[in-house]
């Protein structure tokens, strides 16, 4: 049996998820926006941002990390450990809300 | 009485391979602890069993094992407060000696490097070193810890990164950098802030919620961090 999954562990493994897709991104994005002229130019045209679904993957990506970075740093601030629960739960709600109100505004954009 | 299924991970290194569970069944009582069912399984039912215990009354912390997925003092734990079938196995990331036997000789070094000791070369005075009680306050909780590897075997970055001090190392660190009696915090604190200090530290809060003395090891080594910082950009 492994360690049970605690609220900590759930939020250190997204954080860092998160983190890794997010540069992962990057890279991509930057290799793809033709920044690297050393590269082929079947390589530059790789623009994962052409993709509306990829573009809001991403989106929520970045309000997550960076949400709950925000939440680390009020850890890192002084808030008690022992409410890290409620701080999660508030970082998750958060993040939805405000990654709902950006989608809405891009989804409007759109048509 | 009730019935309940110990379940426990037996690992023998001079015979087994690999480690294995075993199911005893055993009445108990509400009000009686793992730890005598533990005892019971050994007088009675399968001498070979190996675990440690000494004071059995939450104390010496030598009975730490993972009940049902969580560190927790064997002794502590009370048979009302758990399922039919019991889970245990040893502290996690700790090498395994024999069934629920870890070695913590690492673990102790690491508590070692932090200089575990109070430090103080001023003239000794007539009776003990005196502290005012808002200097006690401020380590309190931290001198209750009773060392028994909960908080670091529960810790992913401790599972990940065997070179990393652990909540416990850093807890003991914190008991004597802001004792107002000790006069080696530099010392400590330059050890501390090594990379396999206080920074390793990702505030995931396990060691918080496995610590059976209920101590908020992150709000402590929060403060640690929030001292190093102080230090690093003030250039004390």
């Amino acid at each position: 049996m492994r360690y049970r999954l605690h609220t900590g562990t759930v939020a250190w493994l997204m954080h860092r998820i998160t983190g890794i897709l997010l540069t992962l991104f990057l890279m991509v994005h930057i290799f793809g926006s033709g920044g690297l002229p050393f590269l082929s130019s079947s390589t530059r045209s790789i623009d994962v941002m052409g993709y509306p679904l990829t573009g809001i993957c991403i989106l929520f990506l970045a309000v997550f990390h960076g949400i709950n970075g925000i939440r680390l740093m009020g850890i890192d601030a002084g808030i008690p450990a022992r409410r890290q629960g409620a701080l999660f739960l508030a970082a998750v709600i958060l993040s939805g809300i405000v990654f709902g109100c950006i989608s809405l505004l891009i989804l409007r954009g759109m048509q | 009485m009730n019935e309940y299924t110990f379940r426990i991970k037996r690992f023998n290194p001079e015979r087994d391979k690999r480690p294995r569970w075993e199911e005893f069944s055993l009445r108990m009582e509400r009000t009686q602890q793992i730890l005598d069912g533990l005892i019971k399984i050994k007088e009675a039912l399968d001498g070979t069993l190996t675990f440690r215990r000494s004071c059995a009354h939450g104390i010496c912390g030598s009975c730490a094992i993972k009940i049902n997925g969580e560190n927790g003092l064997a002794c502590q734990t009370l048979m009302k407060d758990m399922p039919e079938m019991i889970h245990l196995e040893p502290l996690q990331s700790f090498p395994v000696i024999k069934d629920l036997v870890v070695d913590l000789e690492a673990f102790f070094e690491k508590n070692g490097a932090v200089l575990p000791f109070l430090v103080n070369n001023d003239p000794l005075p007539e009776r003990e070193r005196l502290q005012m009680p808002k200097d006690q306050i401020e380590i309190l909780q931290a001198t209750t810890c009773i060392m028994c590897g909960c908080c670091t075997s529960s810790c992913p970055v401790s599972w990940t990164d065997s070179g990393y001090l652990g909540p416990s190392a850093l807890l003991r660190a914190y008991r004597f950098i802001f004792d107002s009696r000790d006069r080696s915090r530099d010392k400590r604190l330059k050890r501390i802030m090594r990379s396999d200090g206080i920074w390793r530290c990702h505030s995931i809060n396990n060691c918080v919620e496995a610590c059976p003395k209920e101590i908020a090891i992150t709000d402590h080594i929060t403060k640690l961090k929030r001292l190093a910082l102080k230090r690093t950009l003030l250039r004390k």
